[in-house]
């Protein structure tokens, strides 16, 4: 069965090359608009671009953040968080004040850290993952310490248990890239962009529950 | 660690991929989305897209191109070439591109800067600036000069205190692109690239005479560039992709291996 895939748009920005990612690797998105057609989707994926404060604020105000609270207590749906998307799963964020999250991980979303070096924020380009450990999905089926994934981003997670950090990433300092719990995962980088790599991830996850 | 980029860059005019030497003499070379999508699979790890057709009306042959290039290719890449306002800006992101390059639209109203960037985000927003060496003008306090018009024309702006300018103004990245080295292959403009990248803190991409892998070793180290644009050395088919990189990472370079 082909796996149908919503594709949260709360006017974050561009899901063009999210969605044109996902019909490459052979599922179907479709953008969700509104909050009842939530639960249309064998997958769900929560992309993001911007500032914490301003999106927490509008899919709570649009009713998006109770749809996405029920489908995560009911958890029967899988749901990758991209980028922002990633950040918003978490407890708070420090961008610009201080921003609830919808608490799904026990992470802090803080500013990347690059003391006294020459690295610039944000943080943006080809960049390692270093694999903390397997999952019980084949949601890791091309994600290699040896293949570089894309990221733009200049505020990071922090996750208060480790148990939850598939794979971290060193810029300056070091911060988690990919998380997960169960069928819930979150990846800083930009599968959509990441090439093969990328792709192979996105593929893996669409196929979460599908065999 | 981060790697540095490899940025192929193709001219396009009027949906035909073309490539320029020194902004004149202008060769038709192949198509833009086969071009973009046999770099992709060979590993290149960003694509710009420079429009230079010359009328306005043939313009969404650009967005067509644009689409074609997100629905095959998944790796960043902007466009350029007769942006003016924010809904230009806007056409060319909805249609899938990355960000947006900046050039004479931006010199003639800088505020195009920031209002892209308010609306789109810095991250979206890449200065692309066309600079000639020019010591005969003393109000350069850098030697070097920002043109416009495909090198054309002149503006008596320092293309340094243009840069620091463009970064508070809200650019995410700059192309420096140098005019005197542009198509010639014989390495990219050192000293420019260095002195710019040593005035802002947003990354800087080397452009303009990239003829051999060792010319982008150097951009990387003397240039002080995070990325380097690349093109004939690609289009005429003397070094591929993964020929650059084999050379850069044999020297010890951080660059993303496919």
């Amino acid at each position: 069965m082909t796996a149908r895939v919503g594709v949260i748009d709360y006017g974050c920005g561009n899901l063009k090359s999210v969605a044109n990612a996902v019909r490459y690797v052979g599922a179907e998105p479709k953008l969700v608009t509104a909050p009842y057609q939530i639960n249309q989707h064998s997958h769900i994926i929560l992309p993001g671009v911007g500032a914490f404060g301003a999106a927490s604020e509008t899919l709570r105000n649009t009713g998006f953040e109770e749809a996405l609270q029920q489908l995560h207590a009911e958890a029967q749906v899988p749901i990758l968080g991209i980028c922002l998307g990633m950040q918003l799963m978490c407890s708070y964020s420090e961008e610009g004040g201080k921003y609830e999250g919808f608490g799904w991980f026990d992470a802090q979303v803080i500013p990347i850290d690059v003391g006294t070096s020459a690295l610039k924020v944000p943080h943006m380009g080809w960049n390692s993952l270093s694999i903390q450990r397997e999952t019980e999905f084949e949601g890791l089926h091309g994600l290699t310490e040896k293949s570089d994934v894309y990221f733009l981003h200049s505020y990071c997670v922090n996750c208060s248990d480790s148990s939850d950090i598939v794979a971290t990433t060193t810029h300056g300092s070091e911060f988690t890239s990919v998380f997960s719990k169960g069928i819930i995962w979150g990846v800083q980088f930009h599968p959509e962009k990441s090439q093969i790599t990328g792709l192979n991830f996105l593929k893996a996850f669409t196929r979460i529950g599908q065999d | 660690m981060l790697s540095k980029r490899i940025i192929a860059c193709l001219d396009v005019r009027d949906g035909k991929l073309v490539k320029s030497v020194q902004f004149v003499d202008t060769k038709e070379v192949g198509d833009p989305v086969a071009a973009a999508r046999s770099y992709y699979e060979d590993g290149i790890d960003e694509l710009v897209f420079y429009d230079i057709t010359a009328s306005s009306d043939r313009r969404d042959i650009m967005i067509d191109v644009v689409s074609e290039v997100a629905s095959q290719v998944f790796i960043p890449f902007s466009v350029g070439g007769g942006l003016r306002s924010v809904e230009d800006c806007g056409r060319v992101l909805a249609a899938g591109a990355e960000k947006v390059n900046l050039n004479t639209a931006a010199v003639e109203n800088p505020e195009l800067i920031t209002e892209v960037s308010e609306a789109f985000g810095a991250q979206a927003v890449v200065l692309s600036m066309d600079v000639r060496k020019n010591d005969a003008l003393a109000v350069l306090t850098s030697g070097y000069e920002i043109v416009t018009h495909g090198g054309r024309k002149p503006t008596g702006m320092d293309a340094v205190k243009w840069a620091i300018r463009g970064e508070k103004l809200g650019a995410g990245e700059l192309v420096v692109n140098a005019i005197d080295t542009d198509g010639m292959r014989e390495g990219y403009e050192l000293i420019l690239t260095r002195i710019i990248s040593d005035s802002v803190s947003i990354p800087v991409i080397a452009s303009g005479g990239g003829g051999h892998p060792e010319h982008l070793d150097e951009a990387f180290t003397l240039g002080g560039a995070d990325a380097a644009l690349v093109a004939s050395m690609l289009h005429y088919g003397d070094y591929s992709v993964h020929d650059i990189k084999s050379y850069l990472d044999e020297l010890g370079l951080p660059v993303r291996l496919t």
